[in-house]
Order: C-alpha cells, then sequence, then structure tokens
C-alpha cells in the first residue's frame, strides 16, 4: 500500500511540473514565479521549504533517544523566523530580485559580492542536498523497499524535472503539496495517538516517562550532555544558520510586496509552531509509549526497525494500522521532494543570475541565456548530487548537517544583517568576515569530534566542540566589524554612502 | 520603529533562555508547574505561542503605518 501512495505522491508532483512548465517563460517566471505568489500560499511554500525530513522524522528521533534537549532544535526555527520577520524580511523583498547577493550588492561592490554570495548559496546547498539525498536513499529503501541506488535516482531525477522544467512555480506548488500533506498527515497522527490514551495527555506521559528511563531526560534537560557552551553554539547555528539559508531567503522574492512578505513568513511561522507542538506534545512522547521496547518495532539486534530515524513512522502504523502506514510514509517522501527542490533551485540560481548573468555577463545577458544556463545548471548538479549521494552510500555525514547551518549562520547571516543595519560595513570588511566565516565553520567542523574523531578515526579531536557556529559567527562578525572600521579605500566611501538605500523604512 | 527590536529581543531571550536552562538549571525547569506539565515544558509553549502572536501584532502595526 505505502508503494501505491508513493507514485500518487510522484505523478501529481509531475503534474504540477506540467503545467508549471507551461507558464514559466522568462527568467523571472523561472526564478521567481514573476513575484505572482500570495501571502499564505508563499507561507505554505516556506513552511514547505523549511520542514524537511528533519522535522519529522530526525527531531522525533532526538526526543526519542535524548527526551527534552530536543527543544533546542524545535525552539531555534520560532527563534530564526522572529528575526526573519521582524528585522529581515522587508529589506528582503524591497531589495532582493532573484538571490540574496542582490541585496548585499545594492551597497557593496557588485563584482567580489556576487563572487562570495554564490560560493556561500552554493557550499551551503550542495552539503544540505548531500544530507537529504543520502537520507533519502536511506529512508525510501525502508519504506518503499527501493534499492538504495534506485531511490537517489529516483529522486535526483525528479529533482531535475522539478527545478529545470518548472523553476520557482513547480518547486513552490510541491512544497504547498507536501505542507498541507505533511500538517494533515501530523494532526490525524497526533489525534490518533491521543486517541489510543482516550485523550488523556497524563496517562500518554506517564507511559512514555516510564518507558524512556529511570533518568527523566524526557521531562529534563540532560539527555543530549551538553555543556553550556556547546549548547549556545549548538542553538546559534541552528538560529541564524535558518535566517542565513539561501533557499528560505529566496522565497521571499517570489511574493508581490513587502507587505505580503511579512504575512507569508508570519503564516509559515504558525504552522511550523503548529508543527512543533504536536511533535514535542503528542507524537514525540507517543513514539517513546508505544515504540520503544515494542518487539514489533524492534530488529533481531534489538535496535529500532530501519534505525530511530524511523520512529513516528512506526508510531503511525501502531495507531492507524498498514493504510496510515502507507500514508505518513508518501508524506516523508514528499518533505524530501520539497526541499531538495527548493535547495536545487537556490544553487541553479546561485550559478545562473548570481556567477554567469551577473559576473561573467556582466549584467547582459537575457532571459533566454539565464534561462538555459539555469536548465543546463539543474541537470549538472541533479548529476553532481546523485553521485555524491551513490559515493556516500552507508557513510556517517550527520556533521554535515552543523556544517550547512554553521554556513549559513557564519557568512550569510552576519553579511545580511550588517548590510542591512550597520552604515560602516564595506566591501573589503564583508570580504574578510565572509570569507573567515566560511572558512573556519569548516575547519572547526573537520577539527571537531564529528569528523575528527567520528569520520577519521583520532582518539582525540584537535577542536574540542561539535558545534563550530558561535565561534565562527563570532568570528565573520568581528572581522565584519573590524576590517571595515579601517578601511580607508575609495571604494568603502562609496559602500558607506550607499547605506542611504537602507533607510527607506 | 522600537518595537522590532523589542520583539526580536523577546523572542530571542525566550528561545536562548530554553537552551541556558538545559546545563545550567535542569533540575528548577523540570519542576512540574501544572500536572505532567514542567517550568521547561511550559517555557517551551510561551515560545511557540508568544513567536506567532508578536509576529501577528507586528503585522497589524505595520499594515496600521500604510
Amino acid at each position: 500500500m505505502a508503494i501505491g501512495f508513493f507514485l500518487l505522491v510522484v505523478l501529481i508532483t509531475i503534474g504540477i511540473t506540467i503545467v508549471a512548465a507551461r507558464r514559466t517563460r522568462s527568467a523571472a517566471d523561472y526564478f521567481v514565479a514573476a513575484g505572482s505568489i500570495g501571502g499564505i500560499t508563499n507561507g505554505f511554500a516556506i513552511a514547505g521549504d523549511f520542514m524537511s525530513a528533519a522535522t519529522l522524522l530526525g527531531i522525533s528521533a532526538i526526543l526519542f533517544n535524548a527526551g527534552y534537549d530536543a527543544v533546542i532544535y524545535l525552539g531555534a526555527p520560532i527563534a530564526a523566523f522572529g528575526v526573519l520577520i521582524f528585522l529581515l524580511t522587508d529589506k528582503l523583498k524591497e531589495l532582493g530580485r532573484y538571490t540574496m547577493a542582490d541585496i548585499v550588492c545594492a551597497r557593496l561592490a557588485e563584482r567580489p559580492m556576487r563572487i562570495l554570495s554564490a560560493s556561500t548559496t552554493l557550499a551551503f546547498s550542495i552539503m544540505y542536498l548531500m544530507v537529504q539525498i543520502v537520507g533519502a536513499g536511506s529512508l525510501i529503501e525502508v519504506l518503499f523497499q527501493i534499492d538504495y541506488a534506485v531511490a537517489v535516482l529516483i529522486v535526483s531525477g525528479l529533482m531535475i524535472l522539478y527545478v529545470a522544467a518548472g523553476g520557482m512555480l513547480a518547486t513552490t506548488w510541491v512544497q504547498i503539496v507536501k505542507a498541507v500533506m505533511l500538517l494533515v498527515g501530523l494532526a490525524v497522527l497526533a489525534t490518533l495517538t491521543l486517541a489510543h490514551f482516550d485523550f488523556d495527555f497524563s496517562t500518554l506521559r506517564a507511559l512514555a516517562d516510564a518507558k524512556h528511563g529511570g533518568d527523566g531526560f524526557l521531562a529534563r534537560g540532560g539527555g543530549l550532555d551538553l555543556s553550556l557552551l556547546s549548547a549556545v553554539s549548538l542553538a546559534t547555528g541552528l538560529c541564524f544558520g535558518l535566517v542565513g539559508s539561501p533557499h528560505l531567503i529566496m522565497r521571499f522574492f517570489t511574493v508581490p510586496d513587502a507587505a505580503t512578505a511579512r504575512q507569508s513568513a508570519v503564516v509559515a511561522l504558525s504552522l511550523i509552531s503548529f508543527v512543533n507542538l504536536l511533535i514535542f506534545f503528542v507524537i514525540g512522547p507517543g513514539a517513546v509509549a508505544l515504540v520503544k521496547a515494542n518487539p514489533d518495532y524492534l530488529d533481531a539486534n534489538g535496535s529500532i526497525a530501519g534505525g530511530a530515524n524511523m520512529v513516528s513512522i512506526h508510531l503511525s502504523r501502531a495507531v492507524g494500522g498498514e493504510a496510515f502506514f502507507g500514508i505518513i510514509s508518501a508524506v516523508a517522501f514528499a518533505t524530501i521532494l520539497a526541499v531538495v527542490a527548493g535547495l536545487a533551485l537556490a544553487s541553479v540560481s546561485a550559478v545562473a543570475h548570481d556567477l554567469y548573468a551577473k559576473v561573467f555577463r556582466s549584467g547582459h545577458a537575457t532571459s533566454a541565456e539565464q534561462l538555459r544556463v539555469s536548465r543546463i545548471t539543474a541537470v549538472a548538479l541533479g548529476i553532481v548530487v546523485a553521485g555524491l549521494g551513490l559515493l556516500f552510500e552507508r557513510q556517517n555525514i550527520a556533521y554535515l548537517v552543523s556544517l550547512t547551518l554553521a554556513i549559513g549562520a557564519s557568512t550569510n547571516f552576519p553579511l545580511l544583517i550588517l548590510t542591512i543595519y550597520w552604515p560602516g560595513l564595506t566591501t573589503r570588511g564583508a570580504l574578510v568576515g565572509g570569507c573567515a566565516g566560511l572558512v573556519s565553520a569548516i575547519v572547526l567542523t573537520v577539527l571537531g569530534p564529528g569528523v575528527w574523531v567520528n569520520v577519521l578515526g583520532h582518539e582525540e579531536p584537535i577542536f574540542p566542540e561539535a558545534y563550530p557556529a558561535l565561534w565562527s559567527v563570532a568570528l565573520a562578525f568581528s572581522l565584519m566589524i573590524c576590517v571595515s572600521k579601517f578601511d580607508a579605500s575609495t571604494q568603502a566611501k562609496l559602500d558607506r554612502a550607499g547605506f542611504s538605500i537602507m533607510r527607506s523604512e | 520603529m522600537r518595537a522590532k527590536w523589542i520583539y526580536t529581543f523577546v523572542v530571542l531571550a525566550l528561545f536562548y533562555s530554553l537552551v541556558l536552562a538545559i546545563p545550567l538549571s535542569p533540575d528548577f525547569m523540570a519542576r512540574p508547574i501544572l500536572g505532567w506539565l514542567n517550568r521547561g515544558m511550559f517555557l517551551f509553549l510561551v515560545l511557540h505561542i508568544a513567536g506567532p502572536t508578536l509576529a501577528f501584532i507586528y503585522l497589524l502595526r505595520r499594515r496600521g503605518e500604510r
């Protein structure tokens, strides 16, 4: 039955892409759906773009294993959307056209900033795509009994189709379909879970607390064994990495004006809050109560069948039977499709708009040329990502998640905040700080326990923290400010004068 | 508009309170306040209500300005 729902999702999304492809004629259509998406529609699409398989499966798994500490993962997007709505959304829409670089280049030198911005967008998107593709291969293999390699090729192929043929319009509607499926699916899952306990929260919590173990970590902090610095660094990376996510930022360019952009962000925040509350108060504890130590969901080794990421899927079978299990599996698949489409489109925009049209062609590329380059890039990106997905099969790439978010937090976030709010920022300061943020995020991750110990097999990490964001964000901000302060170049005077464009509020 | 900085501060303060309490005061946050609901869970609930509520208020204020 699960495979039937899987095919239904594929058919619906291909249908959407065919319709969208017929309506995509110009670069504006392709990159931002000609700014024609409504506020509520875009809000659903933003929620669909943000809520990856990590939200549905990963955070339930963290709650299942570590308990209460999952609040860091769940709370971060709420704080991030707060920052986006209150501080950034207006300027993102007013100054952005196709990519994040448009905002930075409104007051800083175009060529170097486009190259920096495209580099960080590509680094962020390709690493995040790898995480999604490798996760998708394993997940689809378990859910639908499809071979890992075939699963990777299916997801990559569909991603190429959505992005190359349908552009932003197809991606938006795939994300909306996914968001609706996810919201309805999780609401039904939570209701069925509560129904299992006669809608008595106390019984659910009591059983979950008892099953989670004597340490009490389902209700109190400490399950992830985080030090103060680790907790703050993880939270900083998750929160500000999300603010600096290029695939989310470009969603604000798809609406007609700043008021609609704000409205869409508020809709997205409300939807994400709703899903978080369901996961934290019902689905997570429900999985602990009904799946933990239940022989129906254990493999021969006594571990959760398919891994801890499967606990919410197992919960769907426990409370809803085979048909509901098929539906939730299809929701998980749709979730992956929507996120990879958004990430791929951000990469394609960075290459076709920032690098090709603005840097290599100095702004003289026609709409048709940008469209052609975009489609070639989408196909090339799909092939590269599928190759990486096959290469990294069964490998531990969990470190890429914290690295990706650290890159977003250490480059795009300080760049956006200082561009919009600090008159003193100069091109030189932005370049030095942005490059330092990017390099330090990568180097500290490699030297940390996630790669140095777990992947490379050394006994002790050179850098003791698993989450580098606190350090790399601080370094990026410090260098951007210090280098800008001492920058006396002619370009610096132009950059400071250019701040007047930010005073339109 | 000063309100946007206040709203941002409130949301970030709630989030970082939740985060800092994990290593600093897990026992304090684990004390029940209403049945199974403890202080930590309550703070989590407040963050998830305050975030969208402040965002909605901000939306209305900005609409009123125009």
